[in-house]
């Protein structure tokens, strides 16, 4: 009883979007926001009306991949339409679109990247910033 | 420690997991008639690597010492127990925090942070670095882009004191807002994008210290380990702390920010917050922290005037045993039905040995500041180690 209450308190699956990517057939990798409030994720934000349909269907989230499968093969035999824009969620995936209302389509948008070393839109690397702080403050000590 | 003792605590380490963590940013310390952070951290604003006074005082005022002493702290206290002397200017520091979900049939652990730390203090010059590793999470800080595991940076800078209390940084930093704290789930921390877990930005800032007061003014230039660059937000970030004495601090913050496309929203974003906050002891071994900032955000042209709260109340019956409640409450709109979300909890934190702890979360309510979030129960259960 009391372990059952232990939750986690963020980044609940961040293995979700690469597995629905790949459950759904998509073009690219959706944002959190498919399921949750924000790309922050976490216990309790799942407010987007697909992610409510996934979880009506058995998902529980804590990155367990059997559960997301059978909620998203029981969400396609429902043939759910979370937005009733006569497109079911999943053929909308499948078009790299948002099933969400008002959702947009992922494969379109700008959507942002996290780290360095794969970050080629950066005009500096962080690493450089690093290396440079670190250079003058040694420098600095050695001159004196 | 008895051999008992080692062995309850073998124990305790062995059911979480083999999680240790990190010297932290404790602001319960105003109970033990610290206001200021800059005795015990090399940034004078708190969190991060310790001074040696700061883990002078880890091994003093921190852990449970079971009636005896512990030997000479100066030595124990210092980089690896004092097993590697160091130049006196240099600061090395290992930060361990991890924790388990012991959620039946799907129990997980997740490392929080594994941080080398390096700050170097010669002269007028500091420069202070962190780089490590994440199981989960920490997306801000990483430098590597994977679905799991990944390298972190989450600060890196140097600065100059120019006189006694000021400092000039440049760098990546923790945002100067509110009361500094590693309770990243607070959504005083989360609403207004200022945890030090990693929300740290780019910038230069300006602070200045003195027994009664500390303030500091940052400009953001942006957190560069998110691309493109329309994600990243610029603007400020200040707060001033005034200690009326040595048990009672209380403190204003001011922060604005904007980007041209938001990390969440996807569409451009400008947001403010403005707050205030106290820390107080009205008694030996007893603190309240609280804390209340208005927030005001733009959203594509769509504006909203939201709240975020906060309280946490701390006792410390022993020495090094902390049993705290919290309750807290937020609002993006205040203005939309259903959007306000609360939570309330409590837990226990015991600094059980030299430079470890562990601390079980237990509560009702709503994990961080989402609009319609879900109030369930929520159990957290994480220990902290460093070196």
């Amino acid at each position: 009883m009391l372990l059952s209450l232990f939750v986690v308190s963020a980044w609940a699956s961040p293995n979700y979007p690469a597995e629905l990517e790949t459950l759904a057939g998509m073009p690219c990798l959706p944002t959190c926001t498919v399921c949750h409030a924000s790309n922050s994720g976490g216990t309790g934000t799942v407010t987007a009306a697909f992610g409510v349909a996934l979880m009506e269907r058995g998902l529980t989230g804590l990155g367990a991949v059997d559960v997301l499968t059978s909620a998203f093969d029981t969400l396609v035999t429902d043939a759910v339409d979370s937005d009733g824009d006569g497109t079911f969620d999943a053929d909308e995936l499948a078009a790299g679109e948002d099933p969400n209302p008002d959702g947009v389509a992922f494969c379109d948008t700008l959507t942002p990247t996290y780290g360095c070393f794969n970050a080629a839109q950066s005009p500096i690397s962080a690493l450089g910033v690093l290396g440079g702080l670190l250079a003058v403050a040694f420098g600095r000590r050695r001159a004196s | 420690m008895r051999p008992r003792l080692h062995a309850l605590a073998a124990f305790l380490v062995a059911l979480v997991g083999l999680f240790p963590s990190p010297a932290a940013a404790y602001p319960w310390m105003v109970q033990h008639g610290y206001t200021a952070c800059a005795q015990c951290h090399v940034d004078p604003s708190g969190a991060g690597t310790l001074t040696d006074y700061g883990r002078g005082q880890g091994e003093i005022l921190l852990r449970t010492h079971y009636g005896k002493e512990q030997g000479d702290p100066e030595k124990i206290s210092q980089f690896l127990f004092g097993a590697v002397q160091l130049p006196e200017a240099l600061q090395l520091q290992a930060d361990v925090r991890g924790m388990v979900i012991p959620q039946p049939g799907n129990v997980r652990a997740i490392l929080m942070q594994g941080d080398v730390r390096a700050a170097v203090q010669a002269g007028l010059f500091t420069a202070s670095a962190s780089v490590g590793a994440v199981s989960e999470g920490g997306q801000n800080a990483w430098l590597s882009s994977n679905d799991k595991w990944n390298l972190v940076a989450r600060e890196y800078w140097a600065a100059v004191s120019p006189a006694k209390g000021l400092m000039i940084k440049g760098g990546r930093m923790n945002l100067p807002f509110g009361i500094r704290t590693e309770d990243h789930i607070l959504y005083v921390r989360s609403a207004t994008g200022t945890t030090i877990n990693d929300d740290q930005q780019l910038g230069l800032a300006v602070s200045y210290g003195t027994r009664k007061l500390r303030a500091e003014v940052m400009g953001i230039a942006g957190n560069l380990q998110v691309s493109p660059d329309v994600f990243r937000k610029r603007g400020y970030s200040a707060m001033v702390a005034y200690a009326v004495n040595k048990r009672f601090e209380i403190g204003a913050s001011s922060m604005f920010t904007r980007s041209e496309l938001d990390t969440d929203t996807l569409a451009p974003r400008g947001q403010m917050a403005h707050g205030i906050f106290t820390r107080a002891s009205p008694f030996e071994k007893f603190s309240v922290l609280a804390e209340a900032d208005l927030l005001l955000d733009n959203q594509d042209g769509e504006r909203f005037t939201g709240v975020a709260t906060a309280a946490v109340l701390d006792y410390e019956p022993v020495q090094g045993l902390h049993v705290f409640g919290l309750g807290e409450y937020c609002a993006q709109s205040l203005s939309a039905e259903g959007d306000a979300v609360w939570r309330g909890g409590g837990g226990v934190q015991w600094f059980f040995a030299s430079r470890a702890d562990i601390r079980l979360d237990g509560g009702y309510g709503t994990i961080f500041c989402t609009p319609g979030g879900e109030a369930r129960p929520y159990g957290l259960l994480q220990a902290h180690f460093y070196l």
